[in-house]
């Protein structure tokens, strides 16, 4: 690619960083020009990231271009651009919404030189070519995200979640370190395409016997799990909400997705790790349960809407684990989209809900968003629901993939994702046609409409990304084939997961007539409240985490005292 | 030989990091800082003039390093005096040296990582004299943030936490990075656990200083001066310039 762009590469996290110091100093005493200039300054970030895009786009497929500035080097692929369009995109959502809604609070100037810092940050992030900047910049993330999420000084509470984030993110960064060592001195080059070239040329290398690549492949994937808030590293994400909106949408739009960009960016090291994608199958999947089944027992807006991004990023981490690597991306684009837009508009909600909650009374709501069972359900023999919520979705699946790919069934990571999805959304439809309608016929239609549109488009478009973000062809079926697992194991799981997502619909759909919970008195009845109680107090995770750092804090005291501070 | 025993009294290890300690706390304010200085310097100076230690001795003065080293950021994580603060964290870090030395790293390189490492406690007991003289002591965390009061210094005191805990783009990230590409893995996992402790004590120093009641300004007191603040902030800048240098050329 042209000069121009290796300019323009430089430019881009150069420009907020450099808004970060004008912005205050232009801003002295005038807080409303900092903030205009700050967001002045993002929107030409923003433009440079899609004239990037562009020259991604016209230039010739699989063209890297590489920038250097001092001993930091950035990169231009198709990865890079996509991720810095979606970053600099939100963070100008972001500014602007921040310009009204941020302007009583004490630190206006302030707030913007940070949301500009983590811009460039991110931003250096996604476009980083070697070890060291990726290193740099996947640190500072954590230190600014801590000052973002403790902006509000006046309450304890803030700067408390803020030290859970920085401190799991620490955590997160050591294995990344580790990974970044070892890939160091087992190939000899810091320069990521050239590790990449060096790694594909001699995948076995060993390092004091122990093979380098599915090492570091576990440890990188250990490093998203931190970062997406995976299940045990997941506590600090739904308590962040005692930061600022602005910092919230932010945060869920644009960094907690950082480890689906990790798997991304090193997927030449995943695709020798077949075990560390099969652990991250495992480890989404688990938080995506547990981040779901969360959300639904929380009665708090945003803690439950931060739950549903644990959920998501469960969704996502599963996605790369099936290999699906490509679909992870698309995935943290249109989460970050949608969480954004959700975080802005929460107050909003609240707000308008406190003087009329606006909500007919409505079957198909209270099924779907409310998510309470049907009360006067005609009965239906189960089977005939069962069957016909897994043949349809499997129907326009079938003919969806087939006209983009022919050889999508061998991508079985891929199948069982949409899957997922789509008997989801089957039984979604099967809902509906239960609803009383003046037309059920002309209902159950424009469902059904709806559903093969959405079903296409959503393959077309997959298949169109997937072939943006990884243009050869070798690399994308090498990772299929790394996240694969044999037939027989592969069978039995699509058949598990379809009954279990079936079965738990049937059990939504008839919860009334099964009297799920027990009569009072009864065992059932106690297992029922208990199994509740753990849910609501989100499995005592952070509450075992806490008591374990109070524990280390006091013997740390004890340990002071009694070597009198020296 | 003698170097080594001059070293080891200069980059002292546990149970002689205590008498160090209970040295340094005993001396005046003004002398500590120099100290701080002069003690890792030296100590650098010296290991590049020391021969490699008898090969019986190399295991057990690894594990006191890396015992010494634990210990002491362990340590940090329930001190709220900014001193204290300061010179248990530069006790853990100059085992890091001797770690580094074991390893290989010779000449100006140690002697950076060194310095590196124990500037930023060097300017937290500056910072430290400051609220010292504000409050009538530098301990945090016994009433409420001190931002709103003395912003500038509160400012100084988090950058110099940040450098302290090896945050890049500050000199110490280098230095750590130098330091684990020299160490064995099994090493190299108890100074990211050392890495970890700092960061986990800065963050608790941060929220004792940051948040919570407002502190109010003591009368009679005024906040870092403009010149004052400036100089620490260019020195910062200098440090951060000067560390990304260094690497490039080192790399090179």
């Amino acid at each position: 690619m042209d000069q121009w762009v290796s300019w323009c590469l430089v430019v881009l996290p150069a420009l907020p960083v450099l808004s970060a110091i004008v912005a205050p100093l232009a801003g002295s005493g005038q807080q409303a020009r900092a903030a205009r200039l700050s967001v002045a300054m993002t929107a030409v970030t923003c433009v440079v990231s899609v004239v990037l895009l562009v020259a991604v786009l016209r230039a010739p497929q699989g063209d890297v271009t590489v920038a250097r500035l001092g001993p930091a080097a950035l990169m231009l692929d198709n990865l890079a651009v996509a991720m810095a369009v979606l970053v600099s995109a939100i963070s100008l959502v972001v500014h602007v919404y921040s310009v009204r809604y941020m302007a009583d609070e004490p630190g206006y100037v302030r707030f913007f030189a940070m949301l500009d810092l983590m811009t460039a940050v991110i931003l250096l992030m996604v476009t980083a070519a070697d070890l060291l900047t990726l290193l740099a910049a996947w640190f500072l993330i954590g230190v600014l995200l801590f000052f973002l999420l403790g902006f509000d000084t006046t309450r304890k509470a803030s700067g408390r979640y803020a030290l859970w984030t920085f401190l799991t993110y620490r955590v997160g960064d050591l294995p990344m370190v580790g990974a970044a060592l070892l890939l160091w001195h087992g190939y000899g080059t810091a320069e990521l395409p050239e590790l990449f070239a060096r790694i594909t040329a001699n995948p076995g290398m060993q390092l004091g016997g122990v093979a380098v690549v599915p090492l570091v492949a576990l440890l990188l994937a250990l490093a998203a799990f931190a970062r997406s808030a995976q299940f045990l590293l997941h506590t600090w994400l739904p308590y962040t909400m005692d930061g600022p909106t602005p910092v919230s949408a932010l945060m869920h739009a644009g960094i907690v997705n950082a480890g689906g960009f990790l798997f991304n960016r090193f997927a030449p090291v995943f695709v020798h790790a077949p075990d560390a994608l099969h652990l991250a199958f495992v480890v989404g999947l688990v938080t995506a349960l547990i981040g779901s089944a969360l959300m639904l027992t929380q009665n708090d807006v945003k803690k439950s809407l931060g739950y549903s991004t644990m959920g998501q990023m469960g969704f996502m981490i599963m996605e790369c684990g099936l290999g699906a690597f490509s679909l992870a991306v698309y995935h943290l684009i249109a989460h970050g989209l949608f969480k954004a837009t959700l975080f802005l508009n929460a107050g909003n909600v609240i707000g308008d809900s406190r003087r009329d909650d606006g909500v007919p009374p409505d079957d198909i709501y209270s099924f779907v968003v409310e998510r309470r069972p049907l009360r006067e359900v005609q009965k239906v023999p189960w089977l005939w629901a069962a069957l016909a919520t897994v043949l349809v979705p499997a129907l326009v699946l079938g003919l969806s993939h087939g006209m983009v790919a022919a050889d999508f069934f061998h991508k079985q990571g891929s199948v069982v994702l949409l899957f997922f999805g789509w008997v989801t959304g089957a039984q979604l439809f099967f809902s509906i046609h239960k609803m009383p309608s003046e037309s059920p016929l002309r209902t159950l239609t424009m469902v059904l409409l709806s559903f093969f549109i959405v079903v296409v488009g959503y393959t077309l478009i997959a298949h169109t990304f997937e072939s943006f973000l990884y243009p050869d062809e070798e690399l994308r079926d090498a990772i299929y084939a790394a996240a694969s697992i044999n037939v027989l194991a592969f069978d039995i799981l699509v058949v598990l997961v379809t009954v279990a997502l079936v079965g738990s619909w049937l059990a939504t759909f008839y919860t009334h007539s099964l009297e799920f919970e027990g009569k009072p008195g009864t065992r059932w009845n106690a297992i029922y409240l208990n199994l509740y109680a753990l849910f609501s107090r989100e499995f005592y995770v952070s509450y075992i985490y806490t008591q374990l750092a109070r524990g280390t804090l006091s013997a740390t005291k004890r340990v002071n005292i009694w070597l009198r501070w020296v | 030989m003698i170097a080594l025993l001059l070293a080891l009294i200069l980059l002292p290890l546990f149970p002689l990091s205590m008498l160090f300690n209970a040295g340094l706390q005993a001396l005046p304010v003004w002398l500590r800082v120099p100290v701080l200085l002069a003690f890792p310097a030296a100590g650098a100076w010296l290991l590049n003039q020391a021969a490699p230690p008898p090969e019986q001795y190399i295991l057990p003065l690894q594990l006191l390093a890396a015992f010494t080293a634990l210990l002491y950021a362990w340590r940090l994580l329930s001190v709220q005096e900014v001193f204290i603060w300061a010179r248990l964290q530069a006790t853990s870090v100059w085992p890091l040296v001797w770690l580094a030395w074991l390893h290989g790293l010779h000449g100006k390189t140690l002697l950076f990582v060194a310095l590196a490492m124990t500037i930023p406690a060097a300017v937290l007991m500056i910072l430290g004299s400051g609220l010292s003289s504000r409050f009538g002591g530098a301990y945090l965390g016994l009433r409420g943030r001190i931002g709103p009061a003395f912003p500038r210094l509160t400012l100084a005191w988090v950058v110099t936490l940040l450098a302290a805990l090896a945050a890049p783009p500050f000199p110490g990230f280098f230095a750590m990075l130098a330091v684990l590409q020299q160490i064995p893995v099994g090493l190299a996992a108890v100074v990211l656990a050392v890495w970890l402790l700092w960061s986990w004590a800065a963050a608790l120093l941060w929220q004792h200083g940051l948040f919570g009641r407002e502190w109010p300004r003591p009368a009679g007191t005024v906040d870092l001066s403009y010149g004052a603040g400036l100089g620490l902030m260019l020195t910062a800048v200098a440090a951060v310039l000067a560390s990304i240098g260094g690497w490039s050329w080192w790399m090179h």
